[in-house]
């Protein structure tokens, strides 16, 4: 049940936290990618997608970057990927992503380039950059997995989504190679 | 003449040779000898010219006349110049000249005159051509003018078609390109694609009431309404939702309605055949239910 009502002529502009996310789909044992591509396009819903961006990490320059490829199928598929220099070898810590996500979101919305943005990510470090948003007149929907949304996400928002019930990661025939949206 | 470079000497011998002067008054020349400009002042009184800063009066019976431009020998008297005139310099001066006196009198002139020589001789030459132009040529030219701005005229116009043509041959071409390349983007899975065509279920609607798809083995469930070839099979993070997607790049085939997955029964165990719930949405996905 939400206040507010989808239009379809709605501009949609979708931020995905990209290592919020995987975390939070990941079933133990079992190798089932997220398909971003997917989710995009559902959360877009019948509205016009007007950008989708990846936030993520990437090793220092110079050293061997195994989510190069990744995010390299991701730009192919039209997702704009901004990938901020990591120091931690593990990327167990994401530094200026957030920041940069949250930048991203607010510029976007002051030069009015969306009228809808998803934010799809339950960290609530992203809640001022939401307020920010939503000042400049732009509706925010947040997506995220239960077990990485934020009671503060849920509160900020003008719409929230939960996306465990909603069917997102990939299974593939008994030979099947890896064409198509693309997650981890 | 004053000014230039000349051999008087030469010149002395060409004024004898033609007669303008005898070898007798020779001796008259060996005094200081100017062309001077001689006019009255104010209409009267004596003829005079203006000489080395001061004034040179013309004196003989040829005082009497107009002035004009003389030969002259000049004496100092004073503070002033008497001359005694040797030739006046008139047309008939010039009609006795040889040529190359002539050529150094026409070049002294067009070297301090050029600008009063140009337009005499434009003039000159205007009356010629008005001379020598036929009759109606005047008309023959406004004629060919009036002629020549229709021609350009209908050029213009041609070239304006022409590009017109152009344009559209390019807009022609382009619509053909975008055509074809939205037929091979159709099977391409991109976030820019704004029409979802691809997605598009190609198999016709399944006979009404019969919304069913079954659990055949393992790792295969089976759908009328299930597309014949490629798909996109996705399930949810809670394992109780699955969608089928018909798409070019899907990396699920769909052979007689079956459809077979890896993992499958990892997320759903075979407990043996069962019917699952199921329906095509208006995207064209088909919805199961795993769980009952």
């Amino acid at each position: 049940m939400t206040l507010l009502s989808d239009s379809p002529h709605d501009r949609v502009m979708v931020f995905i936290d990209l290592r919020n996310v995987l975390k939070s789909s990941e079933i133990p044992g079992l190798d089932l990618p997220l398909d971003l591509y997917r989710l995009s396009l559902d959360m877009a819903g019948g509205r016009r997608l007007v950008a989708a961006y990846v936030f993520d990490t990437r090793a220092p320059y110079g050293e061997e970057d195994r989510a190069h490829r990744m995010h390299d199928r991701l730009r192919f598929l039209g997702f704009r990927v901004v990938a901020r220099e990591s120091y931690d070898p593990s990327r167990r810590e994401q530094k200026e992503v957030d920041v940069a996500m949250g930048c991203e979101m607010v510029a976007h919305a002051l030069k009015d380039n969306f009228d809808v943005a998803v934010v799809v990510s339950g960290d609530r470090d992203f809640v001022p950059a939401i307020q920010h948003v939503q000042s400049a007149g732009k509706r925010v929907e947040v997506a995220a997995f239960h077990e990485a949304f934020s009671k503060e996400m849920l509160k900020s928002c003008d719409r929230y989504r939960m996306l465990d019930s909603v069917p997102l990661l990939r299974m593939d025939g008994p030979a099947a190679g890896g064409a198509g949206g693309d997650g981890a | 003449m004053t000014g230039g470079k000349k051999d008087w000497l030469a010149f002395q011998r060409e004024l004898i040779e033609s007669g303008a002067i005898s070898e007798e008054d020779l001796d008259e020349f060996n005094g200081k000898v100017e062309i001077l400009s001689f006019s009255r002042a104010g209409g009267a009184g004596a003829l005079r010219a203006d000489f080395n800063g001061t004034h040179a009066f013309l004196r003989g019976a040829d005082a009497a006349g107009d002035g004009g431009e003389w030969i002259c020998r000049l004496e100092k008297s004073g503070g002033a110049y008497i001359a005694s005139p040797i030739r006046k310099v008139d047309a008939s001066f010039f009609m006795e000249l040889k040529s190359h006196q002539a050529e150094e009198v026409a070049k002294a002139l067009w070297k301090s005159r050029r600008a009063d020589m140009e337009q005499i001789i434009a003039e000159h030459c205007r009356g010629l051509l008005a001379e020598e132009a036929e009759p109606g040529a005047g008309d023959e030219a406004e004629s060919l003018r009036r002629e020549i701005g229709e021609l350009r005229a209908e050029r213009d116009s041609l070239m304006e078609r022409l590009a017109e043509a152009e344009s559209l041959r390019r807009e022609r071409d382009g619509l053909r390109e975008r055509l074809e390349a939205g037929a091979a983007a159709a099977d391409y899975p991109a976030i820019r694609s704004e029409v979802a065509a691809e997605e598009r279920p190609q198999a016709a609607p399944a006979p009404a009431g019969q919304e069913a798809a079954r659990r055949v083995s393992e790792d295969a469930i089976e759908s009328s309404l299930f597309t014949p070839g490629k798909c996109f099979v996705h399930v949810s993070l809670d394992l109780e939702t699955m969608a089928v997607r018909p798409h070019g790049y899907g990396t699920a085939i769909c052979v007689g309605n079956r459809i077979r997955l890896a993992g499958l029964n990892a997320i759903s165990p075979f407990a043996g055949e069962r019917d699952l719930a199921c329906r095509r949405g208006p995207d064209g996905a088909v919805t199961i239910r795993l769980k009952s």
